[in-house]
């Protein structure tokens, strides 16, 4: 097992947002964590990766096993253009191989050579979507991957996380069911609240 | 397009006309004082023109630029310096705190007489310019180092982004805007302090030691050249450090 939660209690004051939750992943999963909104799933996906600490339990984690992840909010360098962005966290790819990757999603070659914040709201998520498949991870995240974006977009955007996977685990929050869901046998629920 | 370059040419010749006006009116009050006690702006034009072929006018402006440079720069990098030792340990910021609040509160007259006794007059307009941009810079960066994009710093945790990659997208970019307004206020008064520290420590060749000396012939056409002079010298002195910030800015987006 990558990471595994044992009995993790996780409060904010005197909130208690989650309580006792047992559950470890491994390598080549799928998984969906649900439940009603407010009931930590982004506070989950935080202590994941290692951006908040447990106030009960532990959670164990191999120290080799490396994340990327699309957040809720896109959290590009706004002034840095697409491929610039990208860069970032794919320091050692070529400028060639990160045009070519993203002119997958974005088919506009003009708007990658733009500052980031100059991009539509689905534009920027598209962006946010490549880097994190992108980055050299074990598990990626997905927070709501698909907000903002319209149909024809879901839809590329499902085709490029399946066509990437590449034996990652994913761990996705999303109302919509991404594709690789649906072309997989397992796929794990994780039922929060 | 055309509407907007006429609006901008009207804009200039107004401008125009009233630095005329103001000059005119210097002009004037001319006439009526002295010329003892008041020069107008054409002897004025006339000693700077004097002043400026003289090779003793640049070495002069050179040493004081260079001394009050030192200053900012040495204030600068440790301002910063201890601006990010003090967000990284409260504990530093809060000892810190009281001696920044002395530094920004004594006069720079207190200042100056007391580095007369400690070091020499040469090195005066060095100690006032630090002293002077010391707590703009440590604050400016505090402030800035606060109000960085917490979000922006997950992400690069996450993502294991290079610590020189981290700095140069996030750090710098967000700090920026704080580093640009802390130079643009702190150049100006570093360059009007060390220029007071020369006037009243005199160091050889310094725009300070010639101010004192037109005052003390009271050779006014000669002060208010150095004057205009000490304003033409500041002026640059801010551009070409807004230009430093430009190009490393520039530098660090590729």
């Amino acid at each position: 097992m990558w990471i595994e939660f044992d009995k993790v209690g996780k409060q904010y004051d005197k909130n208690i947002v989650i309580e006792g939750l047992d559950w470890a992943v491994g390598e080549n999963e799928i998984w969906q964590v649900t439940g009603p909104s407010g009931c930590g799933k982004t506070t989950f996906l935080r202590l994941l990766m290692g951006l908040e600490k447990p106030t009960k339990g532990s959670i164990i984690r191999n120290k080799d096993v490396k994340f990327s992840a699309v957040f809720q909010e896109n959290r590009l360098c706004e002034h840095l253009d697409t491929i610039q962005n990208l860069k970032l966290v794919c320091p050692d790819c070529t400028y060639e191989k990160l045009l070519e990757e993203a002119l997958k999603l974005l088919p506009k070659e003009e708007s990658l050579f733009l500052p980031t914040k100059e991009l539509s709201g689905g534009m920027k998520r598209r962006v946010a979507v490549l880097r994190a498949m992108l980055a050299d991870s074990d598990i990626v995240i997905f927070d709501e991957p698909f907000t903002g974006l319209d149909k024809e977009n879901i839809e590329a955007v499902n085709q490029y996380i399946c066509e990437h996977r590449n034996g990652r685990t994913f761990i996705f929050v999303s109302h919509q069911e991404p594709l690789v869901m649906r072309e997989r046998i397992i796929v794990q629920t994780l039922e929060l609240g | 397009m055309k509407n907007f370059i006429t609006q901008n040419k009207y804009k200039r010749i107004r401008q125009l006309l009233i630095v005329a006006f103001w000059l005119l009116v210097w002009q004037l009050i001319g006439k009526g004082i002295p010329r003892l006690l008041f020069a107008g702006p054409l002897e004025v034009l006339k000693c700077l023109l004097k002043l400026v072929v003289q090779a003793d006018t640049w070495r002069t402006a050179g040493n004081s630029i260079f001394r009050v440079a030192v200053g900012f720069f040495v204030a600068f990098i440790c301002g910063t310096m201890l601006a990010v030792a003090s967000h990284r340990f409260k504990f530093l910021k809060e000892l810190l705190s009281p001696i920044v609040q002395l530094v920004k509160t004594i006069p720079v007259a207190s200042f100056i007489i007391v580095a007369l006794i400690w070091i020499s007059s040469k090195n005066v307009s060095i100690l006032i310019s630090f002293v002077v941009v010391f707590p703009i810079s440590y604050v400016n960066m505090l402030e800035g180092l606060v109000n960085v994009d917490v979000r922006l710093l997950e992400m690069a945790e996450v993502f294991r982004i290079r610590p020189f990659d981290k700095f140069r997208a996030i750090y710098f970019q967000q700090l920026l805007p704080f580093i640009i307004s802390g130079c643009k206020v702190s150049v100006g008064m570093a360059w009007k302090a060390g220029v007071a520290g020369e006037i009243i420590g005199r160091p050889d060749y310094s725009v300070g030691d010639m101010l004192y000396a037109a005052k003390l012939y009271l050779a006014t056409d000669e002060l208010f050249a150095w004057t205009v002079i000490i304003i033409l010298l500041g002026v640059a002195f801010e551009k070409c450090i807004l230009l430093l910030l430009k190009l490393v800015e520039k530098k660090t987006k590729g």
